[in-house]
């Protein structure tokens, strides 16, 4: 790989004296390339100013859920991109990417172990990718999807299958933040024009037949995860009539306890209340909530038909969907070699170090993989900055020369680095450009 | 124009040079003078100074500096998240509160601000003013949160 060639030439030129000051530095290796793993970088590269940072992604590019996660319609949320190609062209000395790269135990993929006995420091920041799925009688039935499904879809991740979108009525289960950008981004194709939407998703939108949404939560009104910015979006949407449906007794809890509630929840139970209303006109989308999700029906090709909900004075309502979108949040699968709590998380020493045993380089995590999949951008940049402040005062230097090129190469794993990222980069602007887009995202790798 | 350009340079370069001559007074001196500030961004970690012409926002003084802190304007003072977030001084708040009070959207991004107080505002919303001192100083706030138990 062209980096390890560069820093062997580096030294045959370098007088002898430098040559232990190029060696010395701390070796650091972060799992993950979205944004905690990129902003600790940030920190990590001012802070250890003889560092070196080689960061692992097991997708083929760059940029976790920054590129797959936030929704096409909130591109100024991806800004922070700018900042991170700024990182990676100004530390090309000492800053390497390898996508393609997994760390597992598998034949292709590198192992924790492998990590450990190579650098003085692992940061991992690999998030939480596993979709909580909904455990009902028919929750395998034609299209009933997980909200990571469709979010993967319309981000353009590699292999995603898209949703029948041929029926009238889809049902949206959970009450974060995923659940409003899957209806959003169903309801609103003409938003979605100008994005980095992948042009055959946004075809399927345009071609949409579905006119009623409901979002559904489990519990009540109070429990919700929404952001306030995301829920007033959902009741602005052009074209249709969106509004909330609640029992009176929650309306009337939530009216006698907003003047005791702290403001960001004040504001966002307000939001709640001033919206509720009748939906009417062709097309409706409509939150509702304490129905608990029982059975799903489907016809006889084993397509959903209609989702069972039970309320709380235990009766049951049948809700017709030809779409179910179970949004219920991520966990984090935990690397194989790493320790876990009675919860299954990854078990901590304190809020930043792996409680690792064995020999090898320290373990440090930020962000999802540490087990609380929530929260927004400023949330990782804050977790991300804490641990590198850690880091930048604990780490010793030490670790390989060689890094990783050398067991990447002896397994045979085709890695792609920055500089491909930056070719696949110029080509997708450039797809874009000619279709008034931001960029037309490769799909197939 | 060129030449215009260079020589608006030369005038800047001499007027920042300028306040450490004792008392030497040009009009374009004293004018450029005025329309200068530094900001004072006191964080966890210490404290980090930035230059500031009147009209910059916060955001701008942290950028045209360099100033190290980290993930700090994600959005590009796009109001699209809240990695910005400062804490002003109650005087502070007031002022900027009569004439520039956040908006719907700032407030909303503001919810979600890690340790957001009363005096809390978006960096990016907030511009250096007349009426600001020569030395203005914000807050970054502190965060000593677990960071596992974020939400």
């Amino acid at each position: 790989m062209g980096i390890g060639h560069g820093r062997r030439f580096f030294l045959l030129l370098t007088p002898i004296r430098s040559i232990s000051s190029q060696r010395g530095g701390t070796r650091i290796a972060v799992v993950g390339s979205g944004p905690s793993g990129l902003f600790a970088v940030s920190s990590l590269l001012r802070r250890l100013p003889s560092s070196s940072i080689d960061v692992i992604e097991a997708a083929p590019v760059p940029f976790g859920l920054v590129r797959y996660g936030v929704a096409p319609d909130h591109q100024d949320v991806k800004n922070c991109i700018h900042s991170f190609e700024k990182m990676f062209s100004t530390h090309e000395d000492r800053l390497s990417l390898f996508c393609n790269l997994r760390v597992g135990q598998g034949p292709k993929e590198i192992s924790l172990d492998d990590l450990r006995s190579r650098y003085s420091a692992i940061l991992l920041a690999y998030g939480a990718n596993r979709a909580r799925r909904l455990n009902v009688p028919g929750s395998d039935s034609i299209n009933v999807l997980t909200g990571s499904q469709v979010v993967g879809w319309y981000s353009g991740y590699p292999s995603s299958s898209p949703p029948l979108l041929d029926h009238s009525s889809a049902i949206v289960i959970g009450n974060g933040n995923v659940s409003l950008d899957c209806a959003r981004v169903l309801a609103s194709p003409r938003r979605l024009e100008h994005t980095d939407i992948p042009d055959e998703a946004l075809e399927l939108i345009r071609k949409s037949r579905v006119r009623n949404i409901s979002i559904v939560g489990r519990r009540g009104p109070g429990d919700v995860s929404f952001t306030i910015k995301e829920l007033r979006e959902q009741f602005r949407l052009e074209g249709w009539s969106s509004g909330v449906e609640m029992d009176k007794e929650d309306e009337e809890k939530l009216r006698r306890e907003l003047e005791k509630m702290e403001r960001p929840r004040k504001r966002l139970m307000q939001v709640l209340l001033d919206n509720i209303r009748e939906r009417e006109g062709d097309h409706k989308c409509s939150l509702l909530f304490r129905r608990i999700p029982k059975e799903i029906k489907s016809d006889d090709n084993g397509r959903v038909k209609s989702v069972v909900f039970e309320r709380p004075d235990g009766s049951t309502e049948e809700i017709e969907a030809g779409l179910v979108i179970a949004s219920l949040g991520y966990e984090a699968v935990l690397l194989e070699g790493l320790p876990k709590n009675e919860k299954g998380e990854l078990l901590m020493k304190n809020d930043s170090e792996v409680a690792m045993n064995g020999n090898g380089g320290r373990v440090f995590a930020t962000g999802w993989c540490t087990g609380k999949a929530r929260g927004v951008i400023a949330d990782s940049q804050v977790s991300a900055t804490r641990v590198a402040t850690v880091m930048g005062e604990e780490i010793k230097e030490g670790g390989n020369d060689e890094g990783l090129n050398e067991i990447v190469r002896s397994k045979g794993i085709k890695t792609s680095g920055w500089k491909d990222w930056i070719e696949l980069d110029g080509k997708e602007k450039l797809e874009g450009e000619k279709k008034g887009k931001i960029r037309e995202k490769i799909t197939l790798f | 124009m060129f030449q215009m350009l260079r020589l608006t340079l030369t005038t800047l370069t001499r007027a920042s040079a300028l306040p450490r001559i004792a008392a030497t007074s040009f009009s374009t001196s004293q004018r450029l003078q005025n329309e200068q500030r530094q900001v004072k961004f006191v964080t966890t970690n210490g404290v980090h100074i930035g230059k500031a012409n009147l009209g910059d926002s916060l955001l701008d003084v942290v950028v045209n500096n360099d100033l190290p802190l980290d993930g700090f304007g994600a959005c590009e003072g796009t109001l699209a998240c809240c990695t910005c977030h400062v804490v002003l001084s109650p005087d502070h708040f007031a002022r900027v509160d009569k004439v520039n009070p956040a908006c719907e959207e700032e407030m909303d991004l503001l919810d979600l601000a890690p340790a957001l107080s009363d005096e809390s505002r978006l960096g990016c919303q907030i511009k250096l003013d007349k009426s600001d001192p020569f030395v203005l100083e914000v807050t970054v706030p502190e965060v000593t949160r677990d960071a596992r138990t974020l939400d």
